[in-house]
Formats: structure tokens, sequence, C-alpha cells
């Protein structure tokens, strides 16, 4: 049954979503490997 | 449900992860382990890096990925938004990360703030219900390594659930907390990788543009952001995180690891990072909807859609994907759970004197009792256990304005947190039997806070000083 009220994402909005969160998804690894490589060469891993 | 790849291609991959953590717990046993605060705070002085990582692998736990797709599927991409909210906590705990450092620089558990700033009787409820829920977490995590290889290859229940439960145990055992990050790191990279090579792969075949459209069609209340369904599942699910991370020692144990400059940075930047996984993983959701994919379980959604787009390649990522977050949040359960028991009940009950080798070992004989009593437990695999997960929902967000309000006002009253914690719960269980499970979180919340800013300004507690909470002395290296 549909709600009452109803704001419907709009396509550019959802294709914003979909991509944006792949691209940092992709963006969070790479800041992951960046942040370890970083340390390991300062010593300050742990 | 015909299994999704074969029985020797699923042994090989969870074979090939587990000798990965195994090899990690010893080497790091023989070669980084020098004393306590190594195996049960990885030395205490943890850099941004695994202190990020860790925080992701074990706040992406099995359900993160298998129930985001699921509600994505069912109540639509406010549901997607409403998992992700869970991420929120992360990051408002923050402020509450680096306050704990400064306030409890040789803290050890959760449970020591909890004692020391309210008093034994809110200590002793605080126990009660951190047991009840880190049961019921190791319980479910044991019984979905089970259902996993089950419903993936087709192997028995117990073979799955006895794997994940031996391999997190044994390097849990050998490494403990050091060990666990190291592999959080490789764990959470795999999770994150995998999921990004699947998202990358199906919307490459699928442009997002056409699965729009495609549920536009067929089903577009999907698209509706203000369902009321969605919407309570945002509330309930953000309340319910919070109080899971406010609460449990598996986040207080990784702030004492971390570094002091590290560690708000950490929490906010794997909340701003874990959000993105619900969204990723419960989007794959609409390209079944879009493309009339048959789903006959419908918590099964992730993986019918990951195989029927990417074939028995998909159903490897999945596997590796679900296996790598449930291996991290178990061993992340064993390594808090049991520090919190053998620190807040058998030193501060039992021996108060208890040497640095003794805390060792005391630690590695309660994780090889929480793992055994877990497996008995999920012996046989029970229908109802997600349900007893959600019943500690009003328990768990009952004592989040106690911790969060007790942490910054010295003044917080501790006969009020005590009935802020009961009465909160109470009457978030009554709401989750006679109302929903949605609204029972939310319930206890407003009701716990609503009792403690109540009996704060009523009777101000004057007793209490900040300096109080640096009594906690972690054992002297050597001692």
């Amino acid at each position: 049954m549909m709600d009452s009220y109803a704001i419907y994402v709009s396509k550019d909005i959802f294709k914003f979503i979909i991509y944006g969160s792949i691209v940092l998804l992709g963006g969070t690894v790479a800041l992951l490997l960046t942040m370890f490589f970083k340390e390991l060469k300062n010593g300050s891993l742990w | 449900m015909q299994p999704f790849i074969s029985v020797t291609t699923a042994l090989v991959v969870v074979g090939a992860i587990s000798i990965m953590l195994l090899s990690f717990g010893f080497f790091i046993n023989k070669k980084l382990i020098k004393n306590s605060n190594d195996f049960l705070y990885a030395g205490r002085n943890v850099g941004l890096a695994f202190s990020t990582a860790t925080l992701i692998a074990a706040w992406v736990t099995g359900n993160t990925t298998m129930a985001a797709p699921e509600q994505g599927y069912t109540l639509g991409l406010i549901a997607c938004f409403g998992y992700a909210s869970a991420g929120l906590p992360l990051i408002i705990f923050a402020p509450l990360a680096l306050r704990i450092k400064k306030l409890m620089p040789n803290g050890c558990t959760s449970g020591d703030f909890i004692r020391i700033r309210f008093g034994k009787a809110v200590w002793g409820l605080y126990l009660l219900l951190s047991a009840w829920y880190f049961l019921g977490c190791l319980m479910t995590q044991a019984m979905a390594g089970g259902i996993l290889l089950q419903a993936l290859a087709g192997t028995p229940y117990l073979l799955g659930m006895l794997t994940i439960m031996l391999v997190c145990t044994i390097y849990t055992l050998k490494g403990g907390l050091k060990a666990v990050m190291a592999t959080d790191y490789i764990l959470s990279l795999l999770i994150l990788g995998m999921l990004f090579i699947t998202a990358v792969m199906a919307y490459t075949r699928f442009g997002a543009g056409d699965v729009y459209e495609g549920v536009m069609t067929l089903v577009p209340e999907r698209m509706n952001l203000i369902t009321s369904a969605g919407l309570m599942y945002l509330g309930s699910n953000f309340l319910f995180a919070a109080g899971e991370i406010f609460h449990s020692n598996q986040w207080w144990q990784r702030v004492y690891a971390a570094k002091e400059s590290v560690a708000a940075k950490s929490f906010i930047l794997s909340g701003l990072i874990w959000m993105t996984v619900p969204i990723v993983a419960g989007a794959l959701a609409f390209v079944a909807i879009s493309n009339n994919y048959v789903v006959p379980q419908v918590n099964m959604v992730f993986p019918i859609v990951v195989s029927q787009l990417l074939g028995p390649i998909g159903s490897v990522l999945v596997l590796i994907i679900i296996y790598a977050a449930l291996a991290s949040t178990v061993s992340s359960i064993l390594t808090s759970s049991s520090n919190l028991i053998v620190q807040d009940i058998f030193k501060q009950l039992i021996n108060p004197n208890i040497s640095n080798e003794q805390l060792i070992k005391y630690n590695r004989v309660v994780i090889v009792a929480l793992s055994v009593f877990a497996v008995a437990l999920t012996w046989k695999q029970r229908t109802s256990m997600y349900q007893l997960l959600l019943l500690t929902g009003p328990a768990v967000a009952s004592m989040v304005w106690p911790i969060a309000y007790g942490i910054f006002n010295q003044h917080t009253n501790r006969v009020a947190a005590f009935w802020a914690m009961l009465l909160g719960m109470s009457c978030g269980l009554v709401t989750y039997f006679v109302i929903s499970s949605y609204a029972a979180p939310v319930v206890s919340a407003v009701v716990s806070c609503l009792v403690l800013v109540c009996g704060t300004a009523l009777k101000p507690d004057q007793r209490f000083r900040w300096k109080d909470l640096n009594e906690v002395h972690a054992p002297k290296e050597g001692a």
C-alpha cells in the first residue's frame, strides 16, 4: 500500500548516491592503504 | 534453493582466509606479544590505519552485507539510509573517545567507567545487560557462519559454524587484540575491496539510470524517502546502533588501544567509511527489482543478485565478504568480552592483585569458554536467534544517555542512572511486545533520557570528581 505522503528520489540524485558511494568505497581502500604505508614508513603503526 | 558454488570452491576460499588469519595469530604471538598491554590493548599506541580499519571491520557484521540489501528490497532506498545511519554513532562517539582517553589514560574496560562513575548497583546492571548483548551477538555470528556456507555451497550447517568459531578462537587466543587488529586491517580491505569490485561490475552492466527507471516502473514506492516503515526503521536502527557502540567494551577497548591523537579521528573516519557499505550493498537490491529477479528467500537477496549478475565469481566474492565480516566481528567480541569478564569480575571481585601473566592466561581461558558456550548454544540452528538479538535493542539503547551524560556532566545522579537504565529497558521491552520491535529502542532511549535528566536536575551528584576515574591502573609490565 502506498503511503499518503511521498518524496521520490529523482534519477540524478539516485545516480549521484549510487556512483558517489561506489567511488567513496573505492577511495577508502586507497586511503587505508596510503595510511598504512605512511605509518609503516614513520614507524608509527603501533 | 540450489547452492551457488561447489563445496570444493567454498572450502578452498574459507581455507585460504582461515590459514591467513591463523598465520597472523601465530606470527604476532611469537614476535609482538611481550606483555598484557600488547595482548589486551595492542600496546596502547595504535596508529590511525589500524585503529580505523579495526573499527570498520568490527562494525561490518554479517548482517551489514546481508540485511542492508534485504531492507532495500523490502522497504526501499530509505531503508538503505536507515541501515547506513548505524555509522553515525561511530562519529558521535568520537568526542567521547577523546574524553575517555583524557579521563582514563590507563583504563581497562567500559565497566571501569560505569563502576567508578555510577557505583556498584549500576555496574552490576551494566554487566548483566552487556553479557546478554555480547552472548546474543556471538551466537548470531556463529550461526551466520553455518547458514552462510550452507546457503552458498550446501555444506552441513555445523561445518560452517564450527569453522568460523574454531579459526577465530585460535587466532584470538594466540595474538590477542594485536592479532585481531592486524587481521582486521586485512579483513576490512577484503570487505571494502570485494564489495567495490562487485558494485562496479553490477553497475557497469546495468547503469544506475536504467536501474532507476526499472524500479520506478515496477515498484516506485521503493524510491519514496518518507515511507512510515522506512522512517521508523531509520530511527530505530540509529538508536540501537548508538546503544551498541556506547556501551560495548569492543569500542572502549579500541579507544584504550589507540594513540590519544588518533582516537577521535579514527571513529569519525570509520563512521564515514562504514556508511558506504550498507548503501552500496543495499543498492544491489534495486538491480534485482529492476530486472525482476526471482528472489525465493528475501534474506538471500545479496548472494542471489550477485550470483545472477556475476556467476560463480560473484558467489565467491559474496563468500569472501561475509566470511571476512563474520571473522572480524567474532574475534572482536571474543577479545572484548573476555577482557570485560576477567577485569570486571575476576579482578574486581576475586583477585585484585592479579599479575600480568595471569591476566593473559585467564583471558585465554575465558576466550575458550565463551567459544565453547556459544558453540553449544548454537549447535542446533535456532530460528528465533535474530529475534533474541533484536530484544537486546531496548537494553543497549537504555545505556546511551547514562554513558554520554556521565562522561560530560560531573553532577550526573548515579541513582537516576540506575533507574534510567532499568526503566528505559523495561518500557522498551513492553513496547517491543505490545507495539513493534522498531519502536522499542526509541522508547527505551527517550524514557532513559527523561529519567536521567530529571533525576540529575532534582538532585545533582556532589560526590564524584573526574580524577576518581584515573584511579584505574593497568598492570605494570613484567609485574
